[in-house]
C-alpha cells in the first residue's frame, strides 16, 4: 500500500489514522450489506440474507425498527419488513449506527466514560434526526448515523495519543476552555478532522462522513452543508442540555450561517426536543445494548 | 479446490462484478441525466400558475425517473382528504384509488405521511407501490403514487433520492400555487371591494356634482339678482339724485320763474310802449327772448320739482306726438317723419309730461343734426311677454321711436346719457334726457337708445299702454258774454306779478284788480256781481303756497258763476291742471312767463269769444 511508502510524522492526522485503523474497523457485515444494498440486481431478500447472518444486528435493527424513534403503528417483525418499512439506505444507516457503537473498545476509561460518550453521541443523533424530521429531509437516518459517529474523533485520539488527549481534557475543564480550540493548538487538527478522515477510510459515504468532519464548522462543508449543520446544531442543543458528555466543558459557539442555512423558527426547537426527549433512553439503550 | 478451478471462480466472479458495476455505471448516467433535467423541471414548475400544470410537470419529471407503469398524485384538501388530482395514464385511475385505499386501510400511507422519503410496499400482482408524501415543512400538500414492475429488486437508493428532490420542489411549487391562489382570491375579493367602494364613490361624486351643478344654477341665479338688485340699486340712486335735484332745483325755479315772468312782463311792456322803429326796441326784444330761453329752462327744472307721480289720464298719444314733432322741428332745418299706425293704442298719461319728454328728445334730435336732415317719429303697438329684454312686465305697450342720422353717442356718454346735467353740448343744461328719463320711469315704462357715432341715434320709449280704449271728446266750455274792456281780476301772491299784470291789462283798456290768494279773489268776485260790476274775465294764479290755489278758487267762483271765464296761469306748464284746463272749469290757460302780448291775447280771445 501506498501509504506504507512514507511514514507520516508522528502525531499527526495521518499517522493517527493509519495507528488505528487497523484497530477500529466496522464489522465485515457493514461492507456487505454496502454491496447488496447498492448491487443493481439485488432484493429485499438477499439484504435480508445478508443482515440475517449478524444475529446481534439483525436483533437491535428490529428493535430499533419498532422503537419510539420511528413509531411506526405496527410491529416490523422481520429485515425484510424494516427495509420495506423504512427503507434500505435507511437501514443500511441504521446498521452504520448500530454498529459502531461495537467497534470502540478498550478505550481507556480514565480519559472518556464511554456510557456519557455515546448518551451525548446518540442524544445528537437522535436530535439532528429530528432536526431533518421537521425539516421534511428523506434521509433522515444518514443524519442520524452521523450524529452518532460526530466525536468518534476523540475516541481515537484518547485510544492513540492518550496522554495528549487526557492533557488537553484537563486543561479543558480547568480553563473552562473549548476542547476543539485545545486540539487545534495542540495538534493541529480537530476530533472532527479525525472523525471524518476515519470515515473516509471506512468508505463510509461523504454525506455522512463530511457532516461529521465539518460538525464544528458546517460552513466548510462544501457538498452537504445542511447535514452539517444538523450536526452542528444537535451536538450544540445536546450539549446545552447536558445530554451525555463527551468531554468538553464549554458549549461550542452557534455559526449563525447554519442556523439561517437550517432556517428552523426558534421556537420549533422547543417541540423538536419535546419530540427527542421520549426516544433517547430506549434508543440508547437498543444502540448500546449491554455494553457498559 | 485446485488452483484452476480457484482462478475460474475468481474470474467469474470478477466478471460478474464487471457486470454489476457496468449496470450500476449506466443507472447512475441515467440518473445524472435525468438530475441535469431537474433545473428544465424547476423551471416549468415556476412558469406554471395552475396547480393542474405543476401536477403535470411533476409526473412527467417522475416518469423520465422510473419506468411507472401508473402514477398519480393525491391532493391534500382543505377537510385533509386527499383526492386524485391527476395519474398517468388516465385510464389507470381506478386502480390507482384501489392502491391508495389499501395503503390507508394498511396504515401504510399515514406512515408516508410522516417519513418524507419513498415507502415502497409490494403490490398483490408482484409489482411494488411506492409512495411518496409532497410537503415542505408547513404544510403537507399531497402524496404521489406510482406502481412499478418487479418488486423483488430493491430499488437504486440515489435514484430514491432523486424522487424526493423532484416532490420536494413540488411540493414548494404547490405551496406556492396555493398561496398564490390565495392570494389572487384575495386579490379578487379585494377588487371587489375596491369595485364596490368606487362605485360608492362615484355615487357620491355624482351627488356632489348634482349638488354642485345646482349651486352652480343657483349661483348664477344669485349672480344675475346681485346684478338685477345693482341695477335696481342704480336705478333708485338715481331716482333719488333725481328726486333730490327736483326739489332742489323746483325751489329754485319757482321763484326763479316768477322773476322771469315779472322780467319778460316788463319787458314786453315796455317795449309795447315803444315804437318799433325805436333803437331800444331791438334792444328789449333780444332781452324779452333771452328771457323766454332761460324760462325754458325753468320749466324743465320744474318737471322735476314736481316730482311724485304723474296725473294720468287716458290719452290719445298720435295727436300728441304730430304736434311735439311739428311744434319742436318748426323753422328748423330738421325734417320730421311721423309714422304712426291708425290704431295706436291709447294709454294712460300724464299729457304734459308726455309731450315734455317727447320735445326734449326731439330738440336733442334736431340738436344732432347742426346740417339739418330727417327725424324720423314712428309708434307701434306691442305686446310684450314676460322675458323681454326692456325688463318690463308682461303687457300691452306703445312703443314710440325717434330715430336721427347726427353725430351719434360715444360709448361712454351712453351709460351716462340720462344723468342731471350731463350734457355734451356747450348751452345744454344736461336736465333734457334726464327729464325723459324720469317722466318715462314714472309712467311704468323704460327709454332705451341705441346709438352709432357719425351714423345717428335711436330713442325707443315703451310706455304702457290700454288698448281698446278711447278718451271721450273733452267738451269744450262755451263761456258766458264777456265785454271787451271790461274788468279784469287778477290774483297772483307776487305782487311784482299782479303789478306788472295790471300794468299791461291798464295799459290795454282793463279795468283791473287784484288780490294776493284764492279766497279774496272769490270774495272779491262776490262782491262784484253782488255789485252789479262783474269781473269779465279772472287771471288765477294755480299755486299759492300757503293759501287758496287757483283750482279752488276757480271751483268756488263757478260755484257763484257758472259762466264765470277764468284763465289759469302757473309756471308749471306741464301741470295736469294746465295742461287740461277745461276739466277744471277754466275757459283758458296761461304759463308764467308771460309776456304781455300773450296774456293780452289770450284775454282778448277769450273775451271776444264770448261776444
Amino acid at each position: 500500500m501506498a501509504t506504507t511508502d512514507t511514514t507520516p510524522r508522528e502525531n499527526s492526522l495521518e499517522w493517527l489514522i493509519n495507528k488505528t485503523e487497523s484497530v477500529y474497523t466496522l464489522p465485515i457485515i457493514y461492507d456487505r450489506l454496502t454491496e447488496v444494498i447498492n448491487h443493481p440486481r439485488s432484493s429485499i431478500e438477499d439484504i435480508t440474507e445478508v443482515i440475517s447472518k449478524d444475529q446481534g444486528l439483525t436483533a437491535r435493527l428490529l428493535k430499533l425498527a419498532n422503537s419510539p424513534l420511528f413509531g411506526y403503528f405496527s410491529k416490523i417483525d422481520s429485515i425484510g419488513k424494516a427495509a420495506t418499512i423504512i427503507g434500505t439506505q435507511q437501514l443500511q444507516a441504521m446498521a452504520l449506527a448500530v454498529s459502531v457503537t461495537e467497534v470502540f473498545t478498550g478505550i481507556p476509561e480514565n480519559l472518556v466514560n464511554m456510557k456519557t460518550f455515546w448518551q451525548h453521541s446518540i442524544a445528537c443523533g437522535i436530535t439532528a434526526r429530528a432536526l431533518a424530521i421537521y425539516r421534511r429531509e428523506a434521509n433522515v437516518e444518514r443524519v442520524f448515523a452521523a450524529g452518532i459517529l460526530h466525536d468518534v474523533g476523540r475516541l481515537v485520539m484518547c485510544a492513540a495519543i492518550p496522554d495528549i488527549f487526557g492533557e488537553l481534557l484537563v486543561a479543558g475543564r480547568e480553563e473552562k476552555a473549548l476542547l476543539i480550540s485545545l486540539e487545534k493548538e495542540r495538534l493541529g487538527f480537530s476530533h472532527a478532522d479525525v472523525g471524518g478522515r476515519l470515515l473516509e477510510k471506512w468508505r463510509i459515504p461523504e454525506s455522512i462522513a463530511e457532516p461529521v468532519a465539518c460538525h464544528h464548522s458546517p460552513d466548510a462543508a462544501r457538498k452537504f452543508p445542511l447535514e452539517a449543520a444538523f450536526i452542528h446544531l444537535a451536538d450544540i442543543i445536546c450539549k446545552s442540555l447536558g445530554l451525555g458528555f463527551s468531554g468538553e466543558w464549554v458549549v461550542p459557539p452557534l455559526e449563525l450561517s447554519a442556523w439561517e442555512r437550517l432556517d428552523i423558527p426558534a421556537n420549533a426547537l422547543a417541540e423538536i426536543i419535546k419530540h427527542v426527549e421520549p426516544q433517547l433512553s430506549e434508543t440508547t439503550a437498543i444502540l448500546r445494548g449491554s455494553a457498559p | 479446490m485446485n488452483p484452476v478451478s480457484r482462478i475460474m471462480e475468481r474470474a467469474a466472479f470478477l466478471e460478474e462484478r464487471v457486470t454489476y458495476l457496468e449496470e450500476a455505471n449506466r443507472n447512475y448516467v441515467t440518473l445524472l441525466d435525468v438530475l441535469a433535467s431537474t433545473s428544465e423541471f424547476q423551471a416549468d414548475l415556476n412558469r406554471e400558475k395552475s396547480m393542474e400544470g405543476i401536477y403535470r410537470a411533476t409526473l412527467a419529471q417522475l416518469g423520465r425517473l422510473f419506468p411507472f407503469r401508473e402514477m398519480g398524485l393525491l391532493v391534500n384538501s382543505a377537510d385533509n382528504s386527499f383526492n386524485l388530482a391527476e395519474c398517468e395514464p388516465p385510464s389507470c385511475r381506478d386502480d390507482l384509488l384501489e392502491d391508495v385505499d389499501k395503503a390507508i386501510m394498511d396504515g401504510i400511507f399515514a406512515w408516508a405521511l410522516n417519513r418524507s422519503q419513498a415507502i415502497t410496499v409490494p403490490a398483490p400482482d408482484g409489482g411494488c407501490i411506492l409512495l411518496h408524501v409532497i410537503a415542505t415543512q408547513n404544510r403537507i400538500s399531497g402524496m404521489f403514487i406510482g406502481r412499478l414492475c418487479g418488486a423483488e429488486k430493491i430499488i437504486d437508493a440515489p435514484a430514491l433520492n432523486a424522487l424526493s428532490n423532484i416532490l420536494h420542489s413540488s411540493a414548494y411549487a404547490m405551496e406556492s400555487g396555493i398561496l398564490y391562489s390565495m392570494l389572487r382570491e384575495h386579490l379578487h375579493t379585494l377588487e371587489e371591494k375596491v369595485q364596490e367602494r368606487t362605485a360608492e364613490l362615484k355615487a357620491a361624486r355624482d351627488m356632489a356634482e348634482a349638488g354642485a351643478l345646482e349651486l352652480k344654477i343657483s349661483n348664477e341665479q344669485l349672480c344675475r339678482e346681485i346684478v338685477e338688485r345693482k341695477r335696481a340699486e342704480d336705478e333708485l340712486i338715481k331716482a333719488q339724485k333725481l328726486e333730490s335735484l327736483g326739489v332742489f332745483a323746483g325751489g329754485i325755479a319757482h321763484d326763479f320763474n316768477n322773476i322771469l315772468t315779472s322780467i319778460l312782463a316788463n319787458l314786453s311792456f315796455a317795449r309795447m310802449q315803444l315804437s318799433p322803429s325805436h333803437t331800444i326796441s331791438k334792444r328789449l326784444e333780444e332781452c324779452e327772448k333771452a328771457t323766454v330761453r332761460a324760462s325754458e329752462l325753468t320749466r324743465q327744472l320744474l318737471t322735476f320739482a314736481r316730482g311724485g307721480e304723474p296725473v294720468k289720464k287716458l290719452i290719445d298719444p298720435a295727436p300728441l306726438i304730430r304736434e311735439a314733432a311739428s311744434f319742436v322741428l318748426r323753422g328748423s332745418t330738421v325734417r320730421s317723419i311721423v309714422d304712426l299706425p291708425a290704431d295706436l293704442w291709447c294709454l294712460e298719461a300724464d299729457a304734459g309730461q308726455l309731450s315734455q319728454s317727447l320735445h326734449n328728445l326731439l330738440i336733442n334730435a334736431a340738436q344732432a343734426m347742426a346740417n339739418g336732415g330727417e327725424v324720423t317719429v314712428r309708434g307701434a303697438n306691442e305686446s310684450l311677454d314676460a322675458d323681454n329684454p326692456h325688463r318690463l312686465p308682461l303687457g300691452d305697450y306703445i312703443r314710440i321711436t325717434i330715430e336721427d342720422h347726427g353725430c351719434g353717442i360715444s360709448r361712454e356718454n351712453l351709460a351716462r346719457i340720462f344723468d342731471p346735467y350731463f350734457t355734451t353740448k356747450s348751452q345744454g343744461s344736461g336736465l333734457g334726457l334726464a327729464s325723459v328719463y324720469s317722466i318715462v320711469k314714472r309712467h311704468g315704462g323704460t327709454v332705451g337708445i341705441s346709438s352709432t357715432l357719425g351714423v345717428g341715434s335711436s330713442f325707443d320709449i315703451h310706455l304702457p299702454a290700454s288698448p281698446g280704449k278711447r278718451p271721450e271728446g273733452a267738451a269744450v266750455k262755451v263761456t258766458a258774454e264777456l265785454h271787451a274792456g271790461g274788468r279784469i281780476l287778477i290774483m297772483d301772491d307776487e305782487d311784482f306779478i299782479r303789478a306788472i299784470a295790471t300794468e299791461i291789462l291798464q295799459y290795454k283798456g282793463y279795468e283791473v284788480a287784484s288780490c294776493a290768494d284764492g279766497r279774496e279773489a272769490v270774495d272779491l268776485y262776490r262782491s262784484a256781481r253782488q255789485c252789479n260790476v262783474p269781473y269779465a274775465a279772472v287771471i288765477l294764479d294755480l299755486t299759492i303756497p300757503g293759501g287758496m290755489g287757483g283750482k279752488e278758487a276757480a271751483a268756488l267762483i263757478l260755484e257763484l258763476d257758472p259762466d264765470a271765464v277764468l284763465i289759469v296761469s302757473s309756471g308749471y306748464s306741464n301741470d295736469t291742471v294746465i295742461a287740461n284746463y277745461q276739466n277744471y272749469g277754466f275757459s283758458g290757460s296761461i304759463s308764467k312767463p308771460f309776456d304781455a302780448d300773450t296774456l293780452a291775447r289770450e284775454l282778448e280771445r277769450l273775451i271776444a269769444g264770448k261776444l
